[in-house]
C-alpha cells in the first residue's frame, strides 16, 4: 500500500453508553480516493467528523503524516485544518446567503485574496458545476441536487489537500449521482487531493474508489483495494456488495445464496437429510432474453419465476435461492413431500403455461421464446454444494412457449 | 431534597461558569482576531434599528403613564411641581434601562437564540469550523459587541421620549407649569443618575446578549434538536434574560444608593 496520509489508531468514541467507534484502525493512502462504506447508522459520519476535528475521540488518535492530531494546538492545529475540506451530508449551506456568497465564504474569511480574484475563482468552479447562472439565487430557491453541487463547490474552492465527503450523493437521482461521482473523480485526478467518501451507495462508491474500507458495528472489517474486496467471502461483506441483487431475490421470496448454502450445509452435516433432493430450474438463453427485453424486464422474469417456485414448493423445509442470474435451486427435504415432486412440477408448468407471468403488460410485445428446463438431483449426487457444482446435469424441458412479439 | 437542591445549585453554577467562559472567549477572540465591520453594522441594524419602533412606542406610553400617575399622587401633597423630577429620575435611574433591555430581549434576543440554534441544528456552525472560520469570531462576537453599543443608545432614546411623554401628560394635558416641569427635570437629575442608568444598560447588554447567544449556541446540549429545541432555546433565552435583568438591576441599585 502507498504511504498512508492518515492513520486511525485504536479510535474509540462513545455517546452515552453506546459505543459508536470501537477501536478503529485504518490507514488512508495519499492522493487516492478512499470509500468508507457500511450500513446506515454504523458510525461512518462520526468517523469522518473525527478527521475534521468536529468530534474529539474518547481514546486513540488520528495521525496525519505521522503527526498526532491530538498533540496539535493553536496555529499548528489551524494550519493543519486548512488542508482539509468537508462536504456535509445535509449540505450545511447558509440559507440566508446567496449561492455565490456560500461558495466564496471560505475564501473571503480565510484567505487574503482580493475580491476580483475570489470572484474569478468562484465563478470558475460554478461554471464547471453548471451553477453560474444561479449565482444570485438564495439557497432555498435551489433544488436539492443543486444544493448538493453548491456544497461540493464550497468544499473544492479552497483547493484542499484532503476532501471529506459525507454521503455526497444522498438524495440525488441516478444521473446526478453519477455526475457527482464523476466530478469528484475528475477533480481528484486533476488536483491530486486525497478524498475520503463515506457512502452507502455501495456499488457506485465502490467503482470510483481506489481503496475501500468497510465499517460494521464500530469496527473496520475490511480495508483494501476494490479487487481484494470482490474476492471476499465474508457473508456480511457479500451482503453489502450484492445488496441490489439481494433485494430482487428477497422480493421474489428467495434466500440469499450464502445463507442458503450455510443452511443446506448444516442440514447435510447433521446426516438427517439423506433422502432430500434438489430441483434446479433454469431459464435458457438468459443473455438473449436480456438483449431482447432489457435488464429490468429480465430481472422481472426471474422475480416472477422465483415467486412461482416459492408458491408451488410452499413448505417450511423447502428452501430456494437464485444461484446464478438464470438458475434457481430449490432444496426439498424428505419431510417436504418429495413424492409430490411430479405433481408440483406439473403445477408449476401449468402456472407458467397460463402465459400470464411473462407475457403481460408492456413486456408481452417484446418477449421472445422461453425455454425453462429443470433437473431433479438427489442429495447423494450433489458433489459439492458449497460451489453449487453438479455431478450430473440432465435437464428436462419443463416449459417452452412462444410469446407474441412486437410486429 | 437537600441533595437535589445541591445538585441543582451545582448545575446552575456550572452553567454560569460555562457561559462566562463562552463570553470571555467570544470577546477576546473577537477583539484579537478582528471581526467583520459589515457583520457588526448588520447586527446593530438587527438589534438596534429593528427594536427602535418598539422602544419609541413603549417609552412614550411609559412616560405618559408616569405623568398621569405621578401628577395625581403628587397632587395629594400639593407637590405637582415635582412631577418633572419624579418622571426624569424614575426613567433615567430605573425604567429606561430595564424596559429597554426587556424590549430588546423580546425583539432581538429571542431571534438571536433561534438563529444560532437553527445554524447549530443544520450543521452550519460545524461547517464554519471545518472551513477554519471561528464561529465565535464570525457569528457571536459581532452580536455581543453590537449589543454593547446599542443598549445605551436605545436607553438614551427611551429617556428622552419618556420624559417628553410625561411632559405631554403633565404639562399639556393636566396643566403643570412648563417652566417648573423642565426646571425640576434639570435640577433633580445629576450626572451620577445618568451614569448609573447607562451602567445598568451596559451590564444588561453584556448579560442578556450572552445568555441569548449561549442558549442558541449550545442548543444541542440542553434544549434538544429540531423545531422544539429552537423554540425552547428562544423561550428560555427570554425568560433567563428577563430574570437576570431584574436581578442585576437590584444588585447594581443596591451598590449605587
Amino acid at each position: 500500500m502507498d504511504t498512508p496520509l492518515l492513520e486511525f489508531k485504536s479510535l474509540v468514541k462513545k455517546f452515552g453508553d453506546k459505543t459508536i467507534l470501537d477501536g478503529i484502525n485504518l490507514s488512508i493512502p495519499e492522493g487516492k480516493m478512499t470509500a468508507v462504506i457500511g450500513k446506515s447508522g454504523t458510525g461512518k459520519s462520526v468517523m469522518l467528523k473525527h478527521v475534521a476535528r468536529l468530534i474529539e475521540p474518547d481514546s486513540g488518535d488520528i495521525y496525519y503524516k505521522g503527526t498526532s492530531f491530538g498533540s496539535l494546538k493553536g496555529k499548528k492545529k489551524k494550519k493543519l485544518k486548512d488542508k482539509f475540506s468537508y462536504m456535509f451530508q445535509h449540505n450545511a449551506l447558509f440559507d440566508s446567503y446567496t449561492l455565490f456568497d456560500n461558495v466564496a465564504l471560505p475564501l473571503i474569511e480565510t484567505t487574503s485574496l482580493n475580491p476580483k480574484k475570489i470572484e474569478k475563482k468562484v465563478l470558475a468552479i460554478l461554471e464547471q458545476l453548471e451553477l453560474a447562472e444561479f449565482r444570485n439565487n438564495f439557497i432555498s430557491q435551489l433544488s436539492g441536487g443543486m444544493q448538493r453541487r453548491v456544497a461540493l463547490a464550497r468544499a473544492l474552492v479552497t483547493d484542499p489537500e484532503v476532501v471529506l465527503f459525507d454521503e455526497p450523493t444522498t438524495g440525488l437521482d441516478p444521473i446526478r449521482r453519477n455526475s457527482v461521482f464523476d466530478l469528484i473523480s475528475k477533480y481528484q485526478r486533476k488536483l491530486g487531493f486525497t478524498s475520503i467518501i463515506v457512502s452507502h451507495d455501495i456499488p457506485d462508491a465502490f467503482y470510483v474508489s481506489d481503496f475501500v474500507a468497510i465499517l460494521e458495528e464500530g469496527k473496520i472489517i475490511f480495508s483494501g483495494s476494490p479487487l481484494e474486496l470482490e474476492q471476499q467471502t465474508d457473508p456480511l461483506i457479500h451482503k453489502l456488495l450484492k445488496s441490489h441483487d439481494l433485494l430482487i431475490d428477497q422480493l421474489s421470496g428467495l434466500k440469499d445464496p450464502l445463507d442458503f448454502k450455510l443452511e443446506i450445509q448444516n442440514k447435510l452435516d447433521s446426516n438427517q437429510e439423506s433422502n432430500a433432493s434438489f430441483i434446479l430450474i433454469r431459464l435458457m438463453d438468459f443473455s438473449e432474453i436480456v438483449k431482447s427485453v432489457g435488464e429490468i424486464a429480465s430481472q422481472h422474469i426471474m422475480k416472477t419465476l422465483g415467486n412461482s417456485i416459492k408458491d408451488i414448493f410452499d413448505h417450511p423445509s423447502a428452501l430456494s435461492s437464485k444461484i446464478s442470474r438464470s438458475q434457481i435451486l430449490t432444496y426439498i427435504s424428505p419431510s417436504g413431500h418429495v413424492e409430490d415432486l411430479d405433481r408440483k412440477l406439473a403445477s408449476l408448468k401449468e402456472r407458467l403455461d397460463n402465459n400470464t407471468i411473462f407475457c403481460k403488460d408492456e413486456i408481452q410485445y417484446r418477449t421472445p421464446n422461453f425455454s425453462i428446463f429443470y433437473q431433479i438431483i438427489p442429495v447423494t449426487e450433489m458433489s459439492n454444494i458449497g460451489d453449487f457444482s453438479f455431478k450430473k446435469e440432465k435437464l428436462k424441458p419443463l416449459l417452452e412457449m412462444n410469446c407474441k412479439t412486437n410486429p | 431534597m437537600i441533595r437535589n437542591t445541591g445538585a441543582w445549585c451545582i448545575l446552575i453554577l456550572q452553567e454560569i461558569g460555562r457561559m462566562t467562559l463562552f463570553g470571555f472567549q467570544a470577546y477576546s477572540r473577537g477583539l484579537t482576531y478582528g471581526f467583520s465591520l459589515t457583520k457588526l453594522i448588520e447586527q446593530i441594524y438587527m438589534i438596534g434599528v429593528k427594536t427602535l419602533p418598539v422602544i419609541l412606542l413603549i417609552s412614550f406610553f411609559t412616560g405618559m403613564v408616569l405623568g398621569l400617575q405621578g401628577y395625581f399622587t403628587l397632587a395629594k401633597f400639593g407637590s405637582e411641581g415635582l412631577l418633572g423630577s419624579a418622571i426624569a429620575l424614575s426613567l433615567i435611574r430605573e425604567m429606561a434601562p430595564v424596559l429597554t433591555a426587556i424590549m430588546i430581549v423580546g425583539q432581538a434576543g429571542s431571534s438571536m437564540a433561534s438563529e444560532i440554534g437553527i445554524m447549530r441544528n443544520s450543521e452550519q456552525l460545524d461547517a464554519l469550523n471545518t472551513m477554519n472560520i471561528d464561529p465565535l469570531v464570525f457569528l457571536i462576537a459581532p452580536k455581543l459587541i453590537a449589543a454593547i453599543l446599542v443598549y445605551p443608545l436605545l436607553t438614551g432614546i427611551f429617556n428622552v421620549v419618556g420624559i417628553w411623554g410625561g411632559y405631554l401628560t403633565g404639562v399639556e394635558l393636566l396643566g403643570v407649569d412648563q417652566g417648573a416641569f423642565w426646571f425640576r427635570v434639570e435640577s433633580a437629575t445629576t450626572a451620577n443618575d445618568i451614569i448609573g442608568g447607562f451602567t445598568k444598560s451596559l451590564v444588561f447588554a453584556f448579560v442578556t446578549s450572552l445568555i441569548c447567544c449561549f442558549q442558541g449556541y449550545f442548543i444541542h446540549r440542553h434544549k434538544g434538536f429540531g423545531a422544539t429545541g429552537v423554540s425552547r432555546a428562544a423561550t428560555s433565552s427570554v425568560v433567563f434574560s428577563s430574570v437576570s435583568i431584574l436581578l442585576a438591576d437590584y444588585i447594581i441599585t443596591s451598590f449605587m444608593l
